[in-house]
């Protein structure tokens, strides 16, 4: 080969080039530096609290140049002092969801059919506004209901606040549900509609019955922290637990006993393990006398004999009754009356079962005096929030407050909302029927049982608003969106309680502006208030919810009680300190109270105070009643009923179709997902960790039974009530029994984003309407099934 | 020659330190705190907690503190912390934690915060404070519901939230009226032993219902406690360490007294109530009422008296620093130490003996060190040793 000098020139011009571009031939193979491509970013740790479930579990997000990159546990929040479940992680998944609603959107197709023009936020606070104030002045402010869900805190006020000035009853509470903490026992015993805690960590012996200790409680980490405590904090004592459930759970596998049962006689099974207490004398004889009302049968003062939950326990529920009703044998249920009687302290935790099943399960506590007790039924002290100035009403919102709720609540005698009646009353029209809907963390079509029935509802209705950052069943059905921002992006409280009674105020703070144009709720219906005016608009007069945040905190600042978060040393001071009458914060001013929230995630009062009965029992007797004077005194059809409607019974539901539906459905949770979180690749990942199971929706079948079925491990089959059917997958369980199938709520989502749109089935859909009298709400172990191959 | 002008010089300075002390004996030897809890901030930010406790809660490396007796002076506890340095030292290296370091003070505020633990009251019994409550003759004006047959409250006419504090004052406020009723009646003074009183204010708190007391107030500054037992007139009859009155106790002499909870000291001052209030009545200014807060500083005051060390003896001082092992490693006199010549005098000389301790705390790791290589035992304090040696230390030496 030649070389011309043309060609030499090029070549070493072509060099030239290359080195002067890339620095050199040698350099092309080198990995780039990373400071040139990847460089330290300015990091910090914000504290704020986890809104991925009601756990309120403190967390410290890692912020890198303004990205949120990282999740840990907070470990001076006293929820979870620095532990974190899959979930709180997984909330980075929740703000940087690709299929986040970006914008307020106007429906442009027909309902539900998922048109949708995005608009800006005048626009849509002007289209609200307008329907509001049409509603008012055709004299209908009453024709507003808010369906709110899961939350907490000062927004249930503001939202209140607002259909009091506006003209409305209607803020109907959708977020006590069937699978929620059993309200109605504590409200039937002692009287009290407020929440209250398990001390279960302080006690010896725990007898759950179905409870989700470990699977999907209403506090999960703590629960699972409180369990850790229950079984190796305590020197020389390790709790003992024992699950009474139908399904082997992660709860009954970490429990020292599982004792299946028949799903729905929980109930029963409580009145059996009584029944043997009081018969073999083991009750706590001090507090009963002392502290209840009922137990022996008693005179009123129409000189009537009553008869009291001794008496009627011994004659109807002796353990023969109960072992053929619960299927669990005899000697076991006189066993563990024995062991729950003598393993002091003890304590009885129930689920939201029927009203009276939950007495049952409550009057086991009263037996053992395992109320208002370290290791018993605890009633905190509410956080002491300034209250908001009571507001002026002009004469559209008297006239409208003055008209019945659409739900009827005020009939109701547990004193709860009543979405179903919402709905049922919504299609009927009586009393009325609602001309706007506002929802707000709700989710009717997929988390309430039925979901067609709400959707029947909702077709009676002409403006529905939703507040969802996430596109979902009912959010699919509305006419407007307004995306609120998601928990890491805005200012929230937080309160809640310790298992131990302590109260906690975690403070929610943005870790990042909003990612889109989405604007907190709460800043939004002060905005409507104002665009309202009159008085409607003066009884909001703060800037947005930051301030009323900062309003309400005075309160506590002015309380002289508790201290900012710190370490479990700073509580046992606090606690000292207290105690003793003292009181020595760590600020001196609001402002460093304000400062000191935001650096260390919150407030606490760490001590609960024993024997104040006032606050203990709210009941007639201002005892623990195991005869209800109360709900004998609110129920309007209770002339003529006998005594045993009062006391702690069992209601059987009546089989039907047993031969064409030869199954018991159980639908259970998990704790990755509790309706709310599927559009999150990690716990869609992690759903079914004890079967291996992921981005589904599977059926829990026994071996045995599957066998008789011709089903194998993997087939997918169709489970089919009288209400519907769906098809999942066939997963063999040793820890189902063999008339019993169960079904993880959490998938099945029939829109929404990439990751949760037609993922698995909702196995609500199985439900039908037969609800409770006294709470509206479906009843357990009621739905049967059939299963066959698909 | 030398061993002349020696003895001369030795003699001399004996001289100086006994008239120096002479001239310091009197008062305190160091400042009553001015809030006993803000050691408690320093006890968590220096690291503390990591070993120690307190009722369960925080490290386990260390004692729980809430369950140990630290009723000593401020330098008897500084003494005790000495003498388990080399144990302490040794569980943080296990711990990998690195010694904090501290001033002056900061050791004052962990110390007074430490002392302070004792002052908090342990829940009362309700049953027994029943009991008390119909024993010691309050049931006889007071009923348990409505009004005394002299429009006395009745028991569920008290306040709520009945603090220990607030007890104190509202029966040193009624004391002139109660003990003019009761001497009415008849009824004889009741005195409370042990936890008495605290088993009565359980018994109370369970069962009042009136109108809700402000339920904490800020702990007692014992410093402004000082101040309220001059200004409401205490000092007319007591003394404290011979400054004062001599009519009744001097209280200086009988702190250990006061290092009782809160409700105790307040039976202390019940059980003399009798003879006091009579007294006062008799005064001039009469008998003095508090405010919540200002009997909150007095009782702090009281309890923190046993606190305070009394001067100590630079005499017995200097002995112990020979015989302690100090003046191996540091000079005496201008005399060189057998070790090494670290000068003292110059550094220490009239600082306050607590900035002393938390210089010998920030370098123990060296004079541990120290020791250990030559084979010294690690010196051990006994009660009163400690201040003794402080004084020597920092009094002012002739040059030699």
């Amino acid at each position: 080969m030649k070389l011309s000098r043309r060609d030499f020139l090029k070549m070493g011009g072509g060099i030239g080039v290359g080195i002067a571009l890339g620095g050199g031939f040698w350099k092309w193979g080198q990995p780039p530096p990373s400071s040139k491509l990847l460089p330290p970013g300015i990091e910090k740790w914000v504290p704020t609290v986890c809104g991925q479930c009601l756990g309120g579990c403190g967390i410290l997000v890692r912020m890198i140049d303004g990205w949120a990159t990282n999740i840990i546990g907070n470990p001076l929040h006293p929820i979870n002092r620095g532990a974190l479940c899959p979930k709180g992680i997984a909330a980075l998944q929740g703000l940087y969801d690709p299929d986040r609603i970006r914008s307020p959107l106007k429906r442009i197709g027909k309902r539900g059919e998922g048109r949708w023009q995005p608009i800006s936020w005048k626009e849509a606070i002007q289209e609200i506004s307008n329907q509001l104030r049409e509603l008012r002045e055709n004299g209908e402010p009453h024709k507003l209901v808010v369906l709110g869900g899961r939350y907490r805190g000062l927004m249930r006020l503001l939202w209140e606040r607002f259909l009091e000035v506006y003209g409305s009853p209607n803020y109907i509470d959708n977020q006590f549900r069937w699978d929620g903490i059993p309200m109605e026992g504590l409200f039937l015993t002692q009287g009290i509609h407020t929440l209250f805690t398990f001390d279960f960590e302080n006690v010896k012996y725990l007898l759950s019955f179905s409870a989700p200790l470990l699977d999907s409680y209403w506090f999960p980490i703590h629960a699972l922290k409180a369990f850790g405590q229950f079984r190796r904090g305590r020197t020389g004592q390790r709790g003992r637990l024992v699950q009474i459930e139908p399904r082997l759970s992660i709860t009954g596998m970490k429990a020292d006993e599982w004792i299946p049962i028949q799903p729905g006689t929980e109930g029963i099974l409580a009145l059996g393990i009584a029944h043997m207490i009081i018969k073999e004398g083991l009750y706590d004889k001090e507090f009963v006398l002392k502290n209840t009302f009922g137990f022996e049968n008693w005179v009123d003062s129409k000189e009537q004999t009553h008869i009291g939950f001794h008496d009627f326990v011994l004659s109807e529920f002796p353990p023969q009754r109960v072992s053929s009703k619960t299927g669990i044998p005899i000697d076991t249920i006189i066993r563990l009356s024995r062991e729950f009687a003598t393993n002091q302290p003890s304590l009885a935790i129930g689920y939201r079962d029927r009203p009276f099943h939950q007495m049952a399960v409550w009057a086991l506590n009263g037996l053992v005096g395992a109320i208002d007790r370290r290791g018993g039924i605890l009633i905190p002290k509410s956080i002491p929030f300034q209250p908001f100035p009571s507001p002026s009403k002009d004469r559209a919102a008297r006239k409208g407050l003055e008209r019945k709720r659409i739900d009827e609540v005020r009939e109701s005698p547990f004193g709860i909302d009543q979405p179903y009646l919402f709905a049922k009353n919504s299609i009927s029209g009586i009393p009325y029927r609602p001309k706007i809907l506002f929802l707000y963390y709700s989710n009717p079509f997929f988390s309430n049982p039925c979901p067609e029935f709400f959707q029947r509802a909702f077709d009676q209705i002409p403006f529905i608003v939703s507040f969802s950052p996430y596109m979902d069943d009912t959010t699919q059905y509305v006419d407007l969106i307004l995306p609120d921002h998601t928990p890491l992006e805005r200012w929230q409280d937080d309160p809640l309680f310790l298992n131990n009674g302590f109260p906690v105020l975690g403070i929610r703070q943005p870790v990042t502006p909003p990612i889109h144009q989405t604007r907190a709720t709460g800043d939004v219906l002060i905005d409507l208030a104002r665009s309202l005016g009159g008085e409607i608009e003066k009884a909001f007069p703060w800037k947005d919810f930051k301030e009323v945040l900062l309003y309400g905190l005075k309160g506590i600042y002015e309380s002289r009680r508790g201290d900012v978060f710190g370490l479990e040393y700073d509580e046992a001071w606090i606690r000292m300190l207290q105690r003793g009458g003292w009181w020595d914060p760590s600020y001196k001013s609001f402002e460093e109270f304000w400062e000191l929230l935001l650096e260390k995630g919150g407030w606490w009062d760490p001590i609960y105070e024993f024997g104040e009965r006032e606050r203990i029992y709210k009941t007639p007797s201002k005892k623990f009643e195991f005869y209800s004077q109360g709900i004998k005194g609110v129920l309007l059809s209770s002339k003529g009923e006998e005594d045993s409607s009062f006391l702690p019974h069992w209601e059987e539901s009546v089989p039907k179709e047993e031969e064409k539906y030869p199954f018991i459905l159980n639908i259970f949770k998990t704790m990755a997902l509790d309706g709310r979180n599927a559009n999150q690749p990690w716990l869609q990942g992690i759903l079914g960790p004890h079967l291996f199971e992921k981005w589904a929706t599977w059926v829990e079948i026994n071996p045995i039974t599957a066998s008789k079925y011709d089903i194998s491990d993997g087939d997918w089959v169709w489970v089919e009530s009288p209400h519907g059917k769906i098809k999942v997958k066939a997963r063999l369980y040793q820890g189902a029994m063999p008339h019993v199938v169960n079904i993880p709520f959490g998938n099945g989502h029939r829109t929404g984003g990439r990751w949760s749109k037609k993922i698995g089935e909702n196995p609500y859909r199985l439900l039908g309407l037969e609800l409770d009298s006294l709470t509206g709400q479906p009843i357990h172990g009621n739905t049967r099934v059939k299963i066959y191959k698909a | 020659m030398k061993s002349r002008n020696h003895q001369s010089y030795s003699f001399m300075t004996l001289i100086l330190i006994s008239t120096l002390f002479l001239i310091t004996r009197s008062g305190f030897a160091q400042i009553l705190p001015e809030s006993p809890t803000k050691g408690a901030r320093l006890f968590v930010t220096k690291g503390c907690v990591k070993c120690h406790a307190l009722k369960g809660e925080g490290g386990k490396v260390g004692p729980d503190l809430g369950k140990i007796d630290l009723g000593e002076t401020q330098l008897n506890l500084a003494a005790k912390i000495w003498n388990h340095i080399p144990s302490m030292v040794l569980s943080m290296e296990r711990i990998r934690m690195a010694k904090p370091t501290l001033n002056g003070q900061e050791f004052s505020e962990i110390s007074a915060y430490l002392y302070f633990f004792k002052f908090f009251d342990e829940p009362g019994n309700a049953l027994r404070g029943r009991a008390l409550f119909s024993e010691k003759g309050c049931l006889q004006c007071h009923p348990f519901t409505g009004k005394g047959k002299q429009g006395e409250p009745g028991l569920d006419l008290f306040p709520q939230n009945l603090s220990p504090i607030f007890l104190s004052q509202v029966i040193w406020n009624h004391g002139p009226e109660m003990l003019f009723r009761m001497s009415r009646l008849g009824i004889k003074w009741p005195k409370f032993n042990g936890t008495e009183m605290m088993d009565l204010l359980e018994f109370i708190k369970t069962n009042a219902k009136g109108t809700a007391e402000t339920a904490f107030i800020t702990p007692g500054s014992p410093k402004e406690g000082k101040r309220i037992f001059t200004a409401k007139g205490c000092f007319q009859c007591h003394s404290i360490r011979g400054e004062g009155a001599k009519g009744g106790d001097d209280l200086g002499k009988k702190a250990k007294r006061f290092y009782k909870s809160l409700t105790q000291i307040a039976s202390i001052l019940w059980n003399k109530g009798e003879v006091v209030l009579t007294e006062m009545a008799k005064t001039p200014a009469g008998i003095p009422k508090f405010a919540p807060k200002e009997m909150a500083d007095l009782l702090s005051f009281l309890y923190f008296l046993h606190f305070i060390d009394e001067p100590g003896n630079p005499i017995q001082g200097k002995r112990l620093f020979s015989e302690k092992g100090c003046i191996k490693c540091h000079q005496l006199n201008g005399k060189p130490g057998e070790w090494m010549s670290i000068e003292l005098s110059s550094k220490y000389q009239g600082k306050e003996p607590i900035e002393i301790v938390a210089n010998i705390w920030n370098h123990s790791i060296e004079i541990q060190r120290a020791a250990r290589e030559r084979g010294l035992q690690w010196p051990q304090f006994k009660q009163g040793e400690m201040v003794d040696l402080l004084e020597f230390i920092r009094i002012p030496k002739k040059k030699p």
